[in-house]
């Protein structure tokens, strides 16, 4: 699927074979648009649906992808008719109207013309709202290795492989593909299973020091994740690719759109600096640990300082930011656990409010430290997971931080669970974000399709939110937290066309997308 | 047409009143049964091709028939009924499916350890459609599967014929799954002398043993027909002394009634003991019957000549070892892998044991292990040594791996073995080898209609399968091969 | 045509090991010296009729025409004469120890100081047609050092090196990457190497490769395993205008869009008899869209002719026979940077010749004679060394 979806965003290729299916679509309704009045009911051209018909769409298809100016559908107009709109910028449009010309919303409202020559997609009662933003996502970009492509490698060249591990390496190979650890459950014990329990796509940061806001997420991203697709498939067309919580000062994040051609992927290459409180960069760097040159990992030494408790985590994080103030100063470094050098300017630049700055906290306790540091060296910040965040809601709102908070869960699982800080979560900690009057986004991280971003909205309206303000937390407010407010997350004019078509409305249970628009292109198509 | 006979019978036993309309149903029904059946029975014509018959010989401009599975007519001038589908391919050229020697293609499990039961058409994943359509991509209709086990032996090995959605017919999918016993001496590369003997002696060991159990069975066969002829005497004995005994004393009857059937003495021998014993008859004691060994049988077949003996080797003295104990058990045996053959060439000659080369092209450095000797012109050597070579593409070294057979053997000729011998390897002479001759690897009437259409002639750059039939199925199209195109 | 060569051969070898023993051993600068076969190998991949090679001081003076009189005739009735073949990415004589493992940016090692010219791999791989080959540093550091381009014989018949001012070697292979040592992780490799081109633009002294590299004057050759490495690879050349040939075949047909017209070229392989389809498919589409595509031979770890082999699996998959015989020849010289010295029948030059009984691409096809620099180094059935190990 995501090999279409790449199709048919490949500009001047839009015509091959993945391409056709969307065209096939927008083809078949332009025909029958300029017959009919009003707002039709969906069933009705799916009842009469006359072999003529099929025909003549048929040839329209095929006329449609030879011809090169069918091909392209980035500067052809697109008119999508739908149930209702929810604009999020504004109130919700019955029997709405969306134009969309050269990626952008042109317009949209109830009683527009309908530009000549525009191909118009009917959806009868569906519902069209913005496609939905995960500013906080944790995406799995694992990437394939290539053994088969070792040129210069001084491997064994031994092809004499015995069928037991032939066999092996066959299932092993299964397993990764479905997703499961092979070799047996890892053991949560030891510092070995603490490391094997977080899959391996979730610990791409750099470990080369604990202090790396030099690095960026996008250099590690893989654009051909299969993981891409099912976002988008999931109607998330945007996401903030966060990096994962195994340093106190991590990578950069990066703004991505799930699908479309591969030029126009990234929004964003250098996003926030994520930071990271509680025992996580103690926890999840651990296998980094050991002394260069030896193969297995050994207790923290004066070799391999690193923070190995909360208080470890606030010192680190409070070196870097301070050893970078007296470097703007002009003043000398001094200590054992100095930031590397080219982390420094970064950090300036954090300090200055030019880039900004992220935190990820999960208990009450974190989340206080993240405040009084950030008091302490007058950092604005977003926060990021924020499990207890209902704990604190008098001290955010005082500090003005917004939240990014998620996912929404009963109990805990994966590497959260053996974290021990997530397990006093609430299900309606949106709905007191909200009635606390702090701006919130709501974010799935590694979770998908029925616990996936849109899901966690409904969790959200099923705990007390409303459905406009759940809706707003998964488009409007994440794009304005992203820095992208009014070009994404909204269905207003000039804003990018990135919108989904839903079937129902959003939040019902049996909600899913009948389409997913990205940058005007359609890039699903149930 | 298998589901006519139970419609006719339907008829039959219908009642007489709504015979017209029941007819025309059953008429019906058997029309949608045999629907399908039409297309294999419609004769299909591949005309205008350069033939490569697979026994050595080339048809110009030929044209080959195939209908029912079965090919019909071959040569320049062969017959074509109207109603055949009619497949213009001149400029192509049409080989026999390739026999693929020596190949792990889709085979998922291997026995457990010293099995000769072990089947490997069990192990054999028939619906690993992807690996079969590679293998189909190459030309390859049907490989010889080993049941192969890391040392020692390993059972029966199969020969099956690759089809991507096989039917239900065991017959079109496998030719014989008993193609041969399998077995291996230091395949894993030899670690040193001890290992070497240790290797050897366990398999002679398996074969001593066998042929003890025979032993041990025909003792125990002549035992027990010795047991029962002296019961029968006996009985006869203790007859006569009873009528002897009657005339003396006919007073005693209730007691000689008793001593009259052997039987009795199983049943009581509580009572029976202290009597026989004073009787003084041990000897007559049952012989007991040897544990019954599936195993033992396996290889006993072996021995008689009625199953051959594939052995992977590859170091000359483990080579060497195996021709022994071949000769010993008057095993009829073939080498397989063999990178050190060409090294032991005279003696294979001598004792005919052909090899089957499938291991994969040794690389320049040096690999401690079982490829050592290995080197490209080894097929070469051991041709004009005599010895029958056969190719194989061996164990496939990931799951992706075709099977290249048409190269393999062209590198071989580039390496000097006979290019006029080279098709026939893969073809005719290894259905010879695998005891499948009479079924496929020729374009010949009669045969299975096992073809593949080549772009040019197999060995040639660039040449590509275009289609293959199976069975005069067609399973590859080369315009329907969506995963063998960059598109 | 190619079929009709090969039948020849079996006659031509015969004849020839007669005929050929005394003039292998004359290694004298003769003024002429003619190679004359049935068909060479033009500058285009195709395969053109009357091959005759007229070659002047270890130069080709003269392709094709007719044979001068006065000159010395190499006869070939039959044969093809290609260009020596190239594999650009081989550790022939170095095997196993092409990796500084101290750290990851070793711009000043130089891969001509592994070279072990005494080592019996070369005369393998001379037997098999390769005259040249790149001895490189592997994909153990982001920056591996400098490739050195050397010959598997000279015009004395040993083996020398032909330039030791080959291309830079890079690589973000996850074996780049180690747990202690910087950097463990793609971000930090990618992040890595932008701060090393940024600091060799800086300092742009005359001896440092990186300077010359990230000004785009020396060629990187980049090993680049996934569709995601060659995305990352093309960024950095977007923002430093590098000069880049990647190394990559698995995501091809993702990729080669974007590749088209970015870089230099893209090495393929190594392709052999178990290669995958996907794999073998990748040169084709590389060359669908234009980019010249090299074959890897992989040598030693791989047969002898495994630069041959490649070429047969990969015309199997769709890449056209000519683009097949330059990727094995003109292609790799190109990439390295050597395009107008070698890799071509071509006038001026140097007089690197295998002489095939046929068709190069078709593995049927042996090699009858080789030349480096105009001089036969190597005739089959003189030494035991045929084949893949003397």
């Amino acid at each position: 699927m995501i090999a279409a979806a790449l199709d048919s965003g490949r500009g001047s290729t839009a015509g091959g074979t993945g391409g056709l299916p969307a065209s096939a679509l927008l083809v078949r309704e332009s025909l029958l648009a300029p017959t009919r009045t009003g707002i039709p009911s969906r069933r009705v051209p799916r009842a009469a649906c006359p072999p003529v018909r099929i025909a003549v769409a048929l040839m329209l298809v095929l006329s449609a992808a030879t011809s090169p100016a069918a091909a392209d559908d980035t500067d052809q107009v697109i008119v999508l008719k739908a149930g209702r709109v929810y604009t999020v910028s504004g109130a919700p449009i019955d029997g709405g109207i969306v134009i969309v010309r050269a990626g952008r919303i042109e317009a949209v409202g109830r009683d527009l013309q309908v530009p000549e020559q525009a191909r118009v997609i009917e959806l009868a009662d569906a519902v069209i709202t913005p496609g939905l933003i995960d500013a906080c996502c944790a995406v799995n970009f694992e990437i394939p290795q290539a053994a088969s492509s070792r040129v210069y490698s001084a491997a064994q060249p031994s092809f004499w492989h015995t069928l037991a591990e032939l066999q092996q390496r066959r299932y092993g190979d299964e397993d990764r593909a479905s997703g499961t650890e092979s070799g047996g459950p890892p053991s949560f014990t030891t510092p070995e299973g603490l490391a094997a329990a977080s899959p391996p796509n979730l610990t791409w940061a750099e470990h080369a020091s604990e202090v790396t806001p030099h690095r960026l997420v996008s250099d590690s991203l893989n654009l051909f994740s299969n993981d891409f697709a099912r976002l988008m498939k999931g109607g998330v067309t945007t996401v903030y690719v966060s990096p994962d919580s195994a340093s106190v000062i991590g990578s950069r994040g990066t703004v991505v759109k799930t699908a479309g051609p591969l030029s126009g992927r990234v929004v964003r290459r250098a996003g926030a600096v994520k930071a990271t409180m509680g025992s996580d960069p103690s926890r999840r760097g651990r296998r980094n640990r050991r002394p260069p040159g030896r193969g297995r990992p050994v207790p923290p030494s004066f070799h391999t300082r690193r923070p190995t408790t909360r208080m470890g985590v606030e010192w680190v994080f409070r070196k870097a930011f301070y050893d970078a103030q007296r470097a703007r100063d002009g003043l000398e470094l001094h200590g054992a656990d100095m930031p590397p050098r080219q982390a420094l300017p970064v950090l300036q630049q954090v300090l200055d409010g030019e880039i900004p700055l992220r935190i990820q906290a999960r208990m009450q306790h974190d989340i206080f430290t993240a405040l009084r540091l950030a008091a302490e060296f007058k950092l604005k910040f977003v926060l990021e997971e924020a499990t207890e965040a209902y704990r604190c809601l008098p001290q955010l709102k005082a500090a003005d931080v917004p939240v990014i908070f998620g996912p929404i869960y009963m109990a805990p699982t994966g590497y959260r669970r053996y974290s021990g800080e997530a397990n006093r979560p609430r299900l309606n900690t949106p709905k007191q974000l909200a009635d606390a009057g702090i701006e919130f986004a709501l974010t799935a991280q590694e979770l998908r399709d029925e616990e996936g971003l849109l899901r966690q909205g409904m969790y959200a309206v099923r705990h007390g939110l409303s459905a406009e303000e759940a809706l707003r937390a998964i488009t409007a407010t994440p794009a304005s937290l992203l820095g992208l407010s009014g070009k994404l997350g909204v269905v207003a004019p000039g804003a990018a066309a990135d919108l989904v078509v839903w079937n129902t409305e959003p939040f019902d249970a049996t909600s899913r997308p009948l389409l997913v628009m990205i940058d005007g292109r359609v890039v699903y198509e149930e | 047409m298998t589901n006519s006979p139970s419609c006719v019978s339907a008829v039959s036993q219908s009642s007489g009143r709504n015979r017209i309309p029941l007819l025309l149903q059953v008429l019906g029904c058997w029309l949608v049964a045999v629907s399908p059946l039409l297309a294999q029975v419609r004769p299909v014509a591949i005309q205008e091709a350069t033939i490569l018959t697979g026994d050595g010989r080339t048809i110009e401009r030929g044209t080959v028939v195939f209908q029912g599975g079965k090919i019909s007519a071959v040569g320049r001038k062969a017959e074509v009924s109207f109603m055949a589908k009619k497949i213009q391919a001149a400029g192509k050229y049409v080989t026999p499916g390739l026999i693929d020697a020596h190949s792990t293609l889709a085979l998922r499990f291997a026995p457990a350890g010293d099995q000769a039961t072990a089947k490997a058409v069990d192990g054999f994943d028939r619906y690993a459609e992807d690996e079969i359509r590679a293998a189909l991509r190459e030309g390859v209709t049907a490989i010889y599967v080993p049941s192969r086990s890391a040392s020692g032996i390993g059972g029966l090995g199969a020969v099956i014929r690759l089809q991507p959605r096989p039917g239900d017919d065991w017959e079109e999918f496998v030719l014989t799954d008993e193609a041969a016993l399998c077995a291996a001496v230091g395949a894993q590369g030899s670690q040193g002398p001890l290992a070497r003997v240790k290797a050897a002696e366990a398999l002679r060991q398996r074969f001593r043993a066998a042929k003890e159990y025979r032993q041990a069975w025909e003792d125990y066969e002549e035992d027990l027909e010795e047991y029962e002829k002296k019961l029968v005497e006996r009985a006869k004995k203790k007859a006569q002394e009873k009528k002897a005994e009657e005339k003396k004393q006919p007073s005693k009857k209730g007691t000689g009634g008793k001593k009259n059937a052997p039987s009795r003495d199983r049943q009581k021998p509580d009572q029976d003991k202290p009597r026989k014993k004073d009787e003084k008859k041990e000897e007559l004691k049952k012989p007991t019957e040897p544990k019954k060994d599936r195993n033992a049988e396996v290889l006993l077949r072996v021995i008689d000549g009625e199953l051959r003996l594939r052995v992977e080797a590859h170091h000359p003295a483990d080579i060497l070892n195996v021709l022994q104990i071949a000769e010993e058990f008057n095993a009829a045996l073939i080498l397989e892998g063999a990178t050190g053959a060409h090294l032991v060439a005279d003696r294979l000659a001598e004792l005919e044991v052909p090899v089957v080369l499938s291991a994969p092209p040794a690389p320049v450095v040096y690999v401690p292990g079982a490829g050592r000797h290995a080197r490209p012109d080894a097929a070469a050597i051991l041709r004009e040594a005599g010895v029958d070579v056969y190719f194989g593409s061996g164990v496939l070294p990931s799951p992706t791996a075709p099977p290249q057979l048409a190269l393999r053997v062209a590198r071989a000729v580039g390496h000097g073995f006979d290019a006029d011998a080279a098709l026939e390897t893969i073809t005719f002479k290894a259905a010879g080898l695998l005891g499948v001759e009479k079924e496929i690897g020729r374009v010949k009437r009669g045969l299975r209609a096992d073809l593949v259409i080549w772009s040019d002639h197999p060995f040639a750059p660039g040449a590509t399968v275009e289609r293959v039939f199976v069975g005069g199925r067609e399973v590859y199209h080369a315009d329907s091969d969506k995963e063998g195109r960059d598109e | 045509m190619n079929c009709s060569l090969v039948g020849h051969s079996k006659v031509l070898v015969g004849l020839l090991a007669a005929a050929l023993l005394p003039a292998v051993t004359g290694a004298q600068t003769s003024a002429g010296r003619v190679v004359h076969a049935a068909a060479y190998v033009g500058a285009d991949g195709k395969i053109h009729t009357g091959g005759v090679v007229v070659v002047e001081n270890g130069v080709i003076t003269q392709v094709a025409g007719d044979v001068p009189s006065d000159a010395r005739v190499d006869a070939y009735p039959g044969g093809v004469v290609c260009p020596g073949l190239i594999d650009c990415a081989a550790s022939l004589g170095a095997y196993g120890n092409l990796s500084e493992r101290q750290n990851a940016i070793q711009p000043r090692v130089n891969a001509r100081d592994a070279f072990d010219r005494f080592s019996r791999q070369l005369r393998a791989a001379l037997a098999a047609g390769v005259t040249t080959f790149a001895l490189a540093p592997d994909d153990q550091n982001l920056v591996g050092g400098r490739i050195a381009v050397c010959q598997t014989a000279g015009p004395d018949g040993k083996p020398r090196i032909l330039t030791e001012a080959g291309p830079l070697k890079l690589s973000i292979a996850p074996e780049s990457f180690k747990q202690d040592r910087e950097p463990t992780s793609r971000a930090g490799a990618i992040g890595l190497l932008r701060e090393t081109i940024e600091a060799a633009r800086r300092d742009a002294s005359e001896d440092n490769p990186l300077a010359a590299f990230a000004a785009g004057r020396l060629t990187g050759i980049f090993t680049t395993p996934s569709g995601a490495d060659v995305l990352a690879a093309l960024r950095l050349k977007a923002d430093y205008g590098l000069r880049l040939v990647l190394v990559h075949t698995r995501d091809a047909r993702l990729v080669a869009e974007q590749v088209a017209g970015q870089v230099t070229g893209v090495i393929v392989g190594p392709l052999d008899l178990a290669t995958g389809r996907r794999e073998a498919l990748a040169a084709g589409v590389f060359e669908r869209h234009a980019v010249p595509v090299a074959l890897a031979g992989g040598l030693p770890a791989r047969p002898a002719d495994s630069l041959r082999i490649a070429a047969a699996v990969a015309a199997r998959a769709g890449l056209t026979p000519e683009a097949a015989r330059r990727a094995i020849t003109a292609v790799p010289a190109d990439l390295l940077g050597m395009g107008d010295r070698i890799g071509k029948i071509q006038k001026g030059h140097q007089a690197d010749l295998v002489v095939f009984s046929g068709d190069p691409l078709d593995l049927r096809s042996r090699v009858l004679a080789v030349y480096v620099a105009g001089q036969r180094v190597y005739v089959p059935g003189l030494k035991a060394s045929e084949g893949d190990r003397p």
